[in-house]
């Protein structure tokens, strides 16, 4: 009840922080999926349905990225961004950006390798009609990444599951600056560190209903889909 | 036009097909025939380029790439319209884009498919995926097609009628090699039935 209270407060609360809290969230999480997966689908689709010399390396390589902790992936943009890394003249460390560009290095590769395996289901029977027939390279693969949409909806929800719970990440390249690169999750821990538990619960249902709703929504249009 | 050499396909470590030596001649009409697990589609398979053999050497001389047809013993059919699982076997672009469809549903016609036309791939019987995959290979002129048990879901209708279109690409020139289980298909459509047994060319007869 009292947790329900501080939501109802945070939410109305005249500064609004909640409400960019909220905003940062889904704009990070929305953005880093959509590109991730705009790489890492075609990319996988490449790798699932043709054969060519270090095919198995490239799935094995993409395997063990998609295990990367996301702490090492925070790391790893952190050195590229920070104001003596290779980029960093560019001012990004501690921005949405560079949260955005950590995300993306998470989700890559794990669009890529559910992709691959998706495709890779299909692809010999696939690969052998089309060969039949005289179908090949670009126009094959678009048919086949046709084929598979639906199936490229659940390596969406899993992308952008990954995005909006991640934290690791987060922390190290966004710094948790209030009004600017705080996210739901990064709020958890801060508030969690202080001690108000309170609070912290509050974030938490919070994160867990916007997940229910997109994942439910997600659901509900791919079932329109079907018929 | 297709030579065979010394040909070996192993599938781990077991012989599937060995051939010493057998020539595909131009505009010839072909029967493989044998028993389950015999190599009937795996020559087919070698012929088309979908596998490559192991040992020895297929020469194919005086055929275009896209001169060859081939269906497999079970063609995937895209889940999008039936017209359209024709036209992905005509060029995209260029001076052909216009005809295109005139020629797809023209190749619909002739299997007796074209009221199926507009119909989503996935929806189709195992007959009429058949008949599908049999216009698809037709929609463009061709020299040569491989066809593996092309009839094996078509009713007694649906397989007189696509023995006739074979008979009519024939007549004009293109060279079939076609597996088969159905003694009198062979001898209707075939000049000469090669018997497999066990991944061995076992016997030849001609017509
Ligand atoms: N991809 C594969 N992996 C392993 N073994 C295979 C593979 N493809 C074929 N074989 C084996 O090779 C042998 C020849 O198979 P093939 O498909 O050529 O037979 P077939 O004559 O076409 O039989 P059917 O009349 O049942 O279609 C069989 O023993 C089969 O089990
Ligand atoms: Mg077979």
């Amino acid at each position: 009840m009292e947790t329900l209270k501080e939501i109802i407060d945070l939410l109305c609360g005249a500064d609004g922080e909640l409400r960019l809290i909220i905003a940062t969230t889904l704009r990070m999480s929305f953005t880093s999926t959509l590109i991730a997966t705009a790489i890492g689908i075609p990319l996988g689709a490449l790798i699932g349905l043709f054969a060519f010399p270090g095919k198995q390396l490239a799935v094995r390589f993409c395997n063990t990225l998609m295990g990367l902790p996301p702490v090492l992936a925070g790391l790893l943009i952190f050195f590229l961004l920070s104001r003596s890394g290779p980029l960093g003249q560019y001012k990004l460390i501690y921005s949405v950006t560079a949260m955005v560009l950590a995300q993306i290095l998470l989700i890559t590769p794990i669009a890529a390798g559910l992709t691959q395996s998706i495709v890779a289901a299909k692809a010999p029977q696939i690969r052998e009609t089309a060969r039949g027939i005289g179908l090949s390279g670009a126009r094959l693969l678009g048919y086949v990444l046709y084929e598979c949409r639906r199936q490229f909806g659940s390596v969406l929800f899993t992308g952008f599951g990954r995005a909006i719970s991640e934290v690791g990440a987060a922390q190290i390249v966004g710094g948790n600056i209030q009004f600017k690169t705080r996210i739901l999750t990064t709020a958890i821990v801060q508030e969690t560190n202080m001690g108000h538990f309170q609070k912290a619960l509050a974030l938490g249902l919070v994160l867990l209903v916007i997940s229910f709703i997109i994942t439910a929504l997600a659901q509900f249009l791919l079932a329109e889909q079907e018929t | 036009m297709i030579k065979l050499v010394q040909v070996e396909k192993y599938f781990r470590g077991r012989p599937a097909l060995s051939i010493a030596a057998y020539t595909f001649e131009r505009g010839g009409r072909y029967a493989l025939m044998g028993p389950n697990g015999s190599g009937k589609s795996t020559l087919l398979r070698l012929l088309a380029g979908v596998l490559r053999p192991d040992a020895g050497e297929i020469r194919v001389e005086g055929l275009a790439a896209d001169a060859i047809g081939y269906m497999p013993q079970f063609p995937y059919i895209f889940g999008f319209s039936v017209l359209k699982n024709v036209l992905i076997a005509l060029p995209a672009g260029g001076a052909e884009r216009r005809t295109a469809r005139a020629a797809a549903l023209q190749a619909l016609e002739r299997l007796e498919i074209g009221h199926l036309a507009a119909r989503p791939g996935g929806t189709l019987s195992g007959g009429e995926k058949q008949r599908l995959a049999l216009a698809r290979m037709l929609v463009r002129p061709r020299q040569l097609l491989l066809l593996d048990e092309p009839t094996s879901s078509l009713d007694r209708a649906g397989t007189l009628l696509a023995e006739q279109v074979l008979a009519e690409c024939a007549r004009q020139g293109c060279a079939l090699v076609m597996a088969s289980h159905d003694q009198g298909q062979a001898q209707r459509l075939a000049r000469t039935v090669l018997l497999f047994e066990s991944g061995r060319l076992a016997g030849e007869d001609q017509f």
